[in-house]
C-alpha cells in the first residue's frame, strides 16, 4: 500500500513539475509561481529581438526554499550595448489555504543609456493563485502604483491567467492583460506534454496579432525550451534552460 | 437534525450578517451592471424596516422592486402566496427555489402573526463623512462656500400607532450646510402612516410617484437594464429618504382602499433647481451655482383610481402639473394603464394624453412559452412635445428614442445557465428633418452557482455609420472559501475603430464571526475615445461608481466592523492617471495626476 502511495506521489510531483515550469516562460513573472517550484531550481532564458543591433531580452532566476517558504531571486535585462534596462527581483509568497496563494515581489529597476542617463526606480508586484482539480486562476498586478523612472516609463499591468486542463497531457492558458500604457491584450497558449519528456506549445495573441510555437525537452535535471515568435514589430527567437539539481 | 431544520438554522445564521446587505449586493453585482447602489440601498432599507406581508396580494408584488429574485422565482412565490394563507415565511422553503434566493429576500418579507423583525427594528441612524485629497481649485481659491467634506446624516424611527418618521440630511464637497434664510442643504423628511382600515397610507414629505409604465411619472428606482423584460406598477406613491436632489416630489400623499378599488390622492409643492432649464447636478457650491438653487416653482395634484383583481388591473390617473419652466400654465395629464393575464400570456399597456393634444403609448405582450422561457414584445410611441421631465428611464438603453419595437427573449437552460437577448429598433422623435433610426442588440449568457458566477454580455448599438458602438463585458466570481470571494470584471468597448478597455478585480474577505469585512479592489483602465464604467466594491453609504476616461488605475481598500448594534466602516479610494498632470477643469481642477477619497461611516440599528 505504501509503495502505491509513494509511486503515485512521485508521478504526481513529476507531472506537476512538468506543467508548472511553463509558467516561467511567460512574459511576466507572477510571484506565486515560485510556490509551485518545490525544489531548488535555476532558470535562464534569452530572446533575441533584433540580431543586427543585438537587442535582446534575457532572464536569470533562482528558486529556493527557506523554512518551508519559497523565495525567488532574479535578474532581467532588456536592450543592447548602449541601452540597458535592468531589473533585480526578489519575491516570496504565502499560502492562504490549500487552494490559494498570495505572492509579493519587490523590483529594483535600473536604466542606463550610454554616457547620457542613469535612472533607478523601485516597484512591487502582487499575485494571487487559485487552483482546483481541473483549472487554475492567476491574478497578477504589476507595478500597481505606476512607479516610474521619469514619467510612465515602467510597465503597469493587470493580468488574469486561466489555465484549463483538458486532460493530463493537454492544457490551455488564456491570458487577459490590461496595460495602462498599451491597453488590452489577449493571449492563448495550447500546450501538449508527451511522457513528461517532450513539450509542444502553440502561442497566439489576438491583440496585436502574434503567433509562435515552442518546443521543450526534459532529460534528467535539465529542461530545454526553444521558442519562435512572430511579433507585431519583429521576429524573435529564444532559448530557455531550466536546471533542477535535486528531484522532489 | 432533518434537512428543514438545517435550512432554518442556516437562514437564521444569515440574518446576523445580512443587515449590511452585502449578500444582496453580491447577487446584484453578478447579475447586472450600471446600477445606482445608493438608490437600491434605499429600497432595501425601506423594506428591511417595513417587510413585505406575504399574505397581502398587493404587497407580495413589491418583491419585484428588490431586484433580488428571477422572474421564475417571483412567479413561484406569488402563485404560492396567492393560493395559501401563510403562517410563517419559512413555508417558502418547500418551493422549488434555491435556498440562496430565499436567504437574499428573507429580511424583506414577513407574515404578520409571526413577524419578529418589524417590531424589533424600530429605528436606525446613519452618518457618513468623506474627504477629498488634493483639494479642488474651488476650495483653495475659496470659491466654494462650504467645507471640503461631504456629510450625510439619516435617522428613521417607528412611532406609535402605525406612524413612521424619517429625516435625511446631506451636503456635498464644497457646499455649505445652510444657505441664506436658514435654508438647510438637501434636507429630506417624511412622516408616514400605515393604516389597517380604508385609509391604507398617508404620508407627508418627500416621495416618489409611479404611474403606469412610467411614461410621464416614474421616479422610483429601477435597474436600468435592457434584460429586465417587464415592469408592473405596484405603488403609486412611495415615501423616499433618498439624497437625490431631482426626480422626486414633496408634499402629501394618501391611499384609500375599498375592496378591490384603491384611490390615491397626492399633492406636491416644491422649488426646482435651475434657471430656464432644470439643473440636475445637485451641486451648489459657488455664488453662481447657488443662484440656480430652488428657483423654479412646481406644483402637482393627482388623483388615481386603481382596480385590481386576480387576472387584471386597470389604473386611471388624472394629474395637473404646473411649473415656471413651462410658463406656469397648468398641464392636464390622463394616464390609462391596463394589464390582463390570460393563461401564460400577459398584456399590459399605458396610454398618456397631455392637454388632450400630445400623447404617448406603450404596449407589451409577454408570453411564457414554457416554465423556462419568456418572450416579450413591446411597442412604444411618443410625441416629442410630451412632457418628459419625470418619466422613468426604462428606455435609456435605447438612448431615449421612444418610437420603436423591442422584443426580448429569456431562457433558463437549467438552474445554472441562463440566456437573455433583446433586440430593439428605434427612431428619433426629437428631430423631424434629420430622421434617425437605430438598432440595438443586447445579449447575455450567465452561469450561476453558489460557488461560482460568470456572465458574458455583448451589446451593439447602431445609430448611424459614424455612431456605432459594440461592448463586451465579462464577469467572473469565485468563492475561494466560505469567507473569501474574488471577482474579475472586464469591460471592452469598440468605438470608431478604437478599443477602450478596463480590467478590475475585487477581493472580499469576511471574518469567521462575520463581524469584520475587508474589501480590496484594483482596476486598470485604458479608454481613449469612450468612457468605461467602473464600480467599486460595495461599501455602505457611498456611491462607488464612476465613468473613467483616459489611462490609469483606481484602487480601493475598505474595512467594516460590527460592534453590537453599530457598524463602522472606512474606505480609501485612490485614482491615478498616467496620461495627464492635472485632473478636471474649472473649480474642480486639481494640480496633481491623482485623486484620493477617504470615507467613514457609522450605522446604528435598534
Amino acid at each position: 500500500m505504501k509503495l502505491i502511495h509513494l509511486t503515485w506521489s512521485v508521478l504526481i510531483s513529476i507531472y506537476a513539475c512538468a506543467q508548472n515550469t511553463e509558467n516561467l516562460l511567460k512574459n511576466h513573472f507572477n510571484p506565486v509561481f515560485s510556490e509551485e517550484l518545490k525544489a531548488i531550481k535555476f532558470y535562464s532564458q534569452i530572446n533575441v529581438l533584433n540580431p543586427e543591433f543585438g537587442i535582446h531580452n534575457s532572464k536569470s532566476h533562482i528558486f529556493f526554499k527557506v523554512q518551508k517558504r519559497s523565495y525567488q531571486l532574479g535578474y532581467e535585462q532588456y536592450g543592447y550595448k548602449l541601452f540597458k534596462d535592468s531589473k533585480y527581483i526578489i519575491s516570496s509568497n504565502q499560502k492562504l489555504n490549500g487552494w490559494t496563494n498570495l505572492g509579493l515581489s519587490m523590483n529594483l529597476h535600473h536604466l542606463k543609456i550610454y554616457e547620457t542617463e542613469k535612472h533607478t526606480a523601485i516597484s512591487f508586484n502582487l499575485g494571487l493563485s487559485y487552483k482546483v482539480e481541473q483549472y487554475e486562476l492567476y491574478l497578477f498586478i504589476e507595478n500597481p502604483l505606476n512607479n516610474n523612472y521619469e514619467k510612465n516609463d515602467l510597465e503597469s499591468r493587470f493580468i488574469l491567467n486561466t489555465i484549463y486542463y483538458w486532460n493530463t497531457n493537454l492544457h490551455s492558458d488564456l491570458q487577459f492583460e490590461e496595460s495602462i500604457h498599451t491597453g488590452f491584450h489577449l493571449k492563448h497558449r495550447l500546450s501538449y506534454n508527451y511522457q513528461n519528456s517532450f513539450n509542444l506549445s502553440i502561442l497566439q495573441a489576438f491583440r496585436p496579432f502574434e503567433y509562435g510555437f515552442r518546443i521543450g525537452y526534459k532529460k534528467g535535471e535539465f529542461q530545454w525550451f526553444s521558442q519562435y515568435k512572430k511579433q507585431a514589430q519583429a521576429y524573435s527567437t529564444g532559448i530557455g534552460l531550466i536546471y533542477q539539481p535535486v528531484y522532489e | 437534525m432533518n434537512k428543514k431544520m438545517i435550512i432554518t438554522l442556516s437562514l437564521g445564521g444569515c440574518m446576523l450578517s445580512a443587515q449590511d446587505f452585502s449578500k444582496q449586493w453580491e447577487y446584484i453585482e453578478a447579475s447586472s451592471q450600471e446600477t445606482n447602489p445608493l438608490e437600491l440601498l434605499e429600497v432595501w432599507e425601506y423594506f428591511y424596516q417595513k417587510p413585505i406581508n406575504l399574505n397581502d396580494l398587493k404587497e407580495i408584488k413589491q418583491l419585484k422592486t428588490l431586484y433580488l429574485l428571477t422572474d421564475r422565482e417571483l412567479k413561484i412565490i406569488i402563485d404560492y402566496c396567492r393560493t395559501n394563507n401563510l403562517l410563517s415565511k419559512y413555508q417558502l422553503q418547500i418551493l422549488d427555489i434555491e435556498i440562496e434566493s430565499l436567504k437574499r429576500v428573507k429580511d424583506f418579507i414577513s407574515v404578520p402573526q409571526t413577524n419578529a423583525i418589524s417590531t424589533k427594528i424600530s429605528s436606525d441612524f446613519f452618518t457618513g463623512i468623506q474627504f477629498l485629497n488634493p483639494l479642488r481649485k474651488g476650495t483653495k481659491n475659496k470659491e466654494y462656500l462650504g467645507s471640503p467634506f461631504k456629510m450625510h446624516y439619516r435617522y428613521r424611527t417607528d412611532l406609535k400607532k402605525g406612524w413612521r418618521l424619517g429625516i435625511n440630511l446631506e451636503k456635498d464637497h464644497g457646499e455649505p450646510f445652510y444657505y441664506k434664510n436658514y435654508d438647510i442643504n438637501n434636507l429630506a423628511f417624511n412622516l408616514q402612516f400605515q393604516g389597517k382600515g380604508k385609509l391604507k397610507s398617508l404620508l407627508f414629505g418627500k416621495y416618489d410617484i409611479n404611474i403606469g409604465e412610467g411614461l410621464v411619472f416614474g421616479t422610483s428606482y429601477r435597474i436600468n437594464n435592457p434584460y429586465f423584460l417587464s415592469y408592473s406598477p405596484i405603488n403609486i406613491t412611495k415615501a423616499s429618504l433618498s439624497s437625490k436632489e431631482y426626480n422626486y416630489f414633496e408634499g402629501a400623499a394618501s391611499e384609500w382602499k375599498i375592496k378591490d378599488l384603491s384611490i390615491n390622492l397626492f399633492v406636491s409643492h416644491k422649488k426646482l433647481n435651475g434657471t430656464s432649464n432644470i439643473d440636475k447636478t445637485g451641486l451648489y457650491r459657488t455664488e453662481t451655482e447657488i443662484k440656480k438653487r430652488k428657483n423654479i416653482k412646481e406644483n402637482l395634484v393627482g388623483l388615481t383610481f386603481n382596480i385590481e383583481k386576480n387576472k387584471y388591473q386597470i389604473s386611471i390617473a388624472n394629474l395637473i402639473y404646473q411649473s415656471h419652466f413651462k410658463d406656469f400654465n397648468p398641464n392636464y395629464f390622463q394616464s390609462i394603464y391596463l394589464s390582463k393575464s390570460y393563461y401564460n400570456m400577459k398584456y399590459s399597456s399605458e396610454t398618456v394624453v397631455q392637454n388632450f393634444t400630445y400623447w404617448a403609448s406603450i404596449q407589451k405582450l409577454t408570453i411564457s412559452t414554457s416554465n423556462n422561457s419568456l418572450i416579450s414584445l413591446q411597442f412604444r410611441a411618443r410625441m416629442h412635445e410630451l412632457f418628459n421631465q419625470y418619466r422613468s428611464d426604462y428606455s435609456h438603453f435605447s438612448n431615449g428614442y421612444e418610437n420603436g419595437i423591442l422584443w426580448s427573449f429569456q431562457h433558463n437552460f437549467n438552474k445554472k445557465w441562463q440566456f437573455r437577448a433583446t433586440f430593439d429598433h428605434f427612431k428619433a422623435n426629437f428631430s423631424k428633418k434629420d430622421v434617425s433610426m437605430g438598432r440595438a442588440i443586447y445579449t447575455q449568457i450567465s452561469r450561476n452557482t453558489e460557488k461560482r458566477k460568470m456572465r458574458i454580455q455583448f451589446q451593439y448599438k447602431h445609430l448611424s455609420e459614424t455612431q456605432k458602438k459594440s461592448q463586451f463585458r465579462l464577469f467572473y466570481q469565485e468563492h475561494l472559501n466560505s469567507n473569501t470571494r474574488v471577482n474579475v470584471k472586464g469591460n471592452y468597448t469598440f468605438n470608431l475603430g478604437s478599443l477602450n478597455s478596463s480590467m478590475q478585480t475585487n477581493l472580499y474577505q469576511t471574518s469567521r464571526n462575520k463581524k469584520n469585512k475587508i474589501n480590496i479592489s484594483y482596476c486598470t483602465f485604458h479608454a481613449t475615445n469612450s468612457s468605461i464604467f467602473w464600480q467599486g466594491p460595495y461599501f455602505y453609504g457611498s456611491f462607488n461608481s464612476k465613468f473613467l476616461y483616459g489611462k490609469g488605475i483606481v484602487t480601493t481598500l475598505s474595512f467594516q466592523r460590527k460592534i453590537y448594534k453599530t457598524t463602522l466602516g472606512i474606505q480609501m479610494n485612490y485614482m491615478h492617471y498616467a496620461d495627464r498632470d492635472k485632473i478636471g477643469s474649472g473649480n474642480e481642477q486639481t494640480n496633481e495626476p491623482y485623486k484620493s477619497e477617504i470615507s467613514l461611516y457609522l450605522k446604528w440599528k435598534n
